[in-house]
């Protein structure tokens, strides 16, 4: 999918660039080291919140660098769990069990669409 | 908006990725202070190589870590949102996923459950709002398809850290008992099926001794009364009924000791292909007309250790039974051999039956099928669905009595309107070939050696006694109720006998047609003719048709026997000890 870049910062722009982020489809890579504590932990938050946030529009990949450590190779991975957002650009890295969903949602460009979803949900 | 130079963006841009990077370090480093890395991945010549930083978890929770891990059970937790939150090695082995596939996934895309009773649900709701914990049995089914029977423990998990809470399940997969569970209860009703028979067995063999007196008594007394009374033919008419009753009930005595087990039998490697064609085409002339009997052998089929006389009963009392099964409406039996072998798995179809090679015999009809009452009763003794009078209810209980002499299992499979499948196991003998002729490897007392004799009789008790005891001296015997077709076959050259025994008094066909057909096309091939009532025209007639000798029936057995031998070992001469 063509991005469309922000060339302005007025609010009709953005308005306008809303709608490709919403659908944008997101591809996650999560690096673990097996089943240790923190990789499962990794694994069940970003699943979660990938569920509740991109339903239907993400492709998470979970790589065991435990078992193969040649696969972090290129991918500037200093510590794991580490998880890459591959699409849409930027790349962005999220390190540690993916428990601080705010700052994970922030990372992912996902903090507005939440707050538009929340307005129209009742909880 | 201030215009750049293509400069002061390349500076600007690396500036941004090294803020990115920077802010990553700085993100690392809290991770890392917080206890939430596990490993470093420190890029070297060879390539990135993993630290794990071991010392961040206490002693205690990687030795809890490895009690989990080898645990045979399969140890899950689910979150309240139903949501995996972790799963040892067991369960993964268990539901066929893998960890980093289950984690954070609902519980629905591992496994499903539904309950053994409708209460059980509400039961265990109760149990963990007012308890905590929950144990009890239930169904899982996985994401295969498979169905699991497991033994859970639930409790619920007040976990300090928060992401912990839901319910912890450790679940055992028991699906193998409860096989086995089945399959105990199947055997003891099958033991009590057994104790039953046996009872019923002993029963009918005393019942059978007892008679066999009285019979024996009857026969003698007719003898007697018949070498009294050779003037008079109208008594010797009555006599011979009497005994030809008394044949009919001796036969019957013969199928109850059959039935009871108490028939001494002589086994011997035998081909079932053989046995098997020759009782299609035996059914095929006994049966009426509308009935299809197919007979397929297959080649590899294995040689079994059996009785060929009581596997031949088995065969036709199967094939009548079937028969029967008709009602007199067009349909078809199928007789199908072939040799099976039997794992684990497919042994569990019966409980009688055992992994291993064996050689089987399906006799299938198109009948009108039995429910599962009558199902559980057809070996017993004397037990009929046919009407008063038309049958004796021995035939299955004589199959099932040879089955068990011959250590065999009997599966039926039948349901009402979609006719019957009787399957018979008889455990094969291991590298041992078939003996090509089953009468040669009988012994050095088989007087009979081999030679090859054609019988033709349109009473079928009578054949099959006749060639029951012929087979029982040493020769090999083709039965046959259908004097055209057993004509035809000696005539053609297919079938290559010694001796030809035949009835006179046969509809179609009489023995003295068939002695004359002989006579011209095979003029050395010996014929002894059996009648009812031999008189001089008969014996005038029977020596220009070229018969050697003439017997008065119901013949006696030794009387058959020393016409038999006067033809194979003249008296005049020396026994020739070859064949003729």
């Amino acid at each position: 999918m063509r991005k469309r870049i922000p060339t302005a910062d007025t609010l009709a722009a953005f308005e306008a660039a809303a709608p490709d982020r919403d659908s944008a489809r997101y591809v996650l890579r999560l690096y673990v080291t097996g089943t240790t504590r923190n990789s499962e932990r990794a694994i069940v938050n970003i699943r979660k919140i990938c569920e509740e946030h991109l339903q239907g529009r993400y492709d998470l990949e979970i790589v065991d660098i435990s078992q193969h450590p040649m696969l972090a190779e290129g991918e500037q991975i200093i510590a794991a769990p580490t998880l890459i957002k591959k699409l849409p650009l930027p790349l962005r890295r999220f390190i540690g069990d993916m428990s601080r969903t705010e700052r994970i949602l922030l990372g992912l460009d996902l903090r507005k669409t939440t707050e538009r979803a929340a307005s129209g949900k009742t909880h | 908006m201030h215009a750049e130079s293509p400069a002061d963006a390349a500076l600007l841009a690396e500036n941004a990725v090294l803020r990115t990077r920077l802010e990553e370090a700085e993100e690392t480093l809290q991770a890392i202070r917080a206890g939430a890395v596990d490993a470093l991945v420190v890029e070297t010549s060879t390539g990135p190589q993993i630290f794990l930083l071991q010392g961040l978890e206490t002693e205690s929770n990687r030795f809890r870590g490895e009690i989990l891990a080898q645990i045979t059970d399969a140890v899950i937790t689910i979150d309240d949102d139903q949501r995996v939150t972790y799963l040892n090695a067991a369960a993964e082995r268990q539901y066929g996923v893998t960890a980093s596939d289950a984690l954070g996934r609902h519980r629905s895309e591992m496994y499903q459950y539904c309950w053994l009773r409708p209460e059980d649900e509400a039961n265990a709701m109760t149990a963990l709002r007012e308890t905590g914990c929950w144990r009890g049995e239930n169904v899982h089914l996985k994401r295969s398809g498979e169905a699991i029977h497991v033994e859970s423990s639930v409790s619920r998990l007040h976990a300090a850290d928060g992401d912990r809470s839901g319910v912890l399940a450790v679940i055992r997969d028991i699906t193998e008992r409860k096989k086995a569970e089945q399959g105990h209860a199947l055997l003891e009703a099958q033991l009590r099926e057994a104790q039953k028979l046996e009872a019923i067995g002993t029963l009918a063999q005393g019942v059978a001794h007892d008679f066999n007196n009285v019979l024996g008594t009857i026969m003698i007394n007719a003898e007697l009364a018949r070498r009294d009374a050779s003037a008079n033919n109208q008594a010797l008419m009555s006599l011979t009924e009497i005994e030809k009753a008394s044949r009919r009930a001796r036969d019957l005595v013969q199928q109850i000791l059959t039935f009871s087990r108490r028939q001494v039998t002589s086994r011997q490697v035998v081909s079932i292909p053989s046995i098997a064609e020759e009782c299609a085409r035996l059914l095929r002339a006994g049966l009426l007309g509308g009935m299809r009997i197919e007979c397929y052998c297959a080649a590899d089929t294995p040689s079994i250790l059996a009785d060929s006389t009581q596997l031949t009963q088995v065969l036709l009392n199967l094939g009548a039974n079937a028969a029967q099964a008709m009602e007199g409406r067009p349909g078809s039996v199928a007789i199908r051999v072939d040799g099976i072998t039997l794992d684990e798995t497919s042994a569990r179809s019966d409980p009688g039956l055992r992994p291993g090679r064996y050689a089987r015999i399906a006799v299938s009809d198109t009948g009108h099928g039995m429910d599962a009452a009558t199902q559980r009763r057809i070996f017993e003794p004397f037990f009929t669905t046919r009407p008063p009078g038309k049958g004796t209810g021995l035939g299955l209980s004589v199959v099932h009595g040879i089955m068990q002499t011959h250590g065999g299992v009997i599966v039926v499979r039948s349901e009402p309107g979609k006719g019957s499948r009787f399957e018979l196991y008889f455990p094969c003998v291991n590298d041992v070939p078939a003996a090509p002729d089953t009468i040669e490897a009988a012994g050095p007392a088989s007087e009979g050696r081999g030679r090859h004799i054609l019988y033709i009789d349109d009473d079928q008790p009578q054949l099959f006694a006749s060639k029951r005891m012929l087979e029982r001296w040493g020769y090999r015997v083709s039965a046959y109720f259908e004097q055209r077709e057993a004509l035809d076959a000696v005539l053609s050259g297919k079938l290559r006998v010694d001796l030809v025994v035949t009835d006179f008094n046969m509809p179609g066909t009489s023995g003295l047609e068939i002695a004359r057909a002989i006579r011209d096309a095979l003029p050395d091939l010996p014929v002894i003719l059996i009648s009812g009532y031999i008189n001089d025209a008969l014996r005038t007639q029977a020596a220009a048709a070229g018969v050697r000798k003439l017997i008065a029936k119901p013949q006696d057995q030794e009387e058959l026997r020393d016409a038999v031998q006067d033809i194979f070992y003249p008296p005049a001469k020396t026994p020739d000890r070859n064949r003729p």
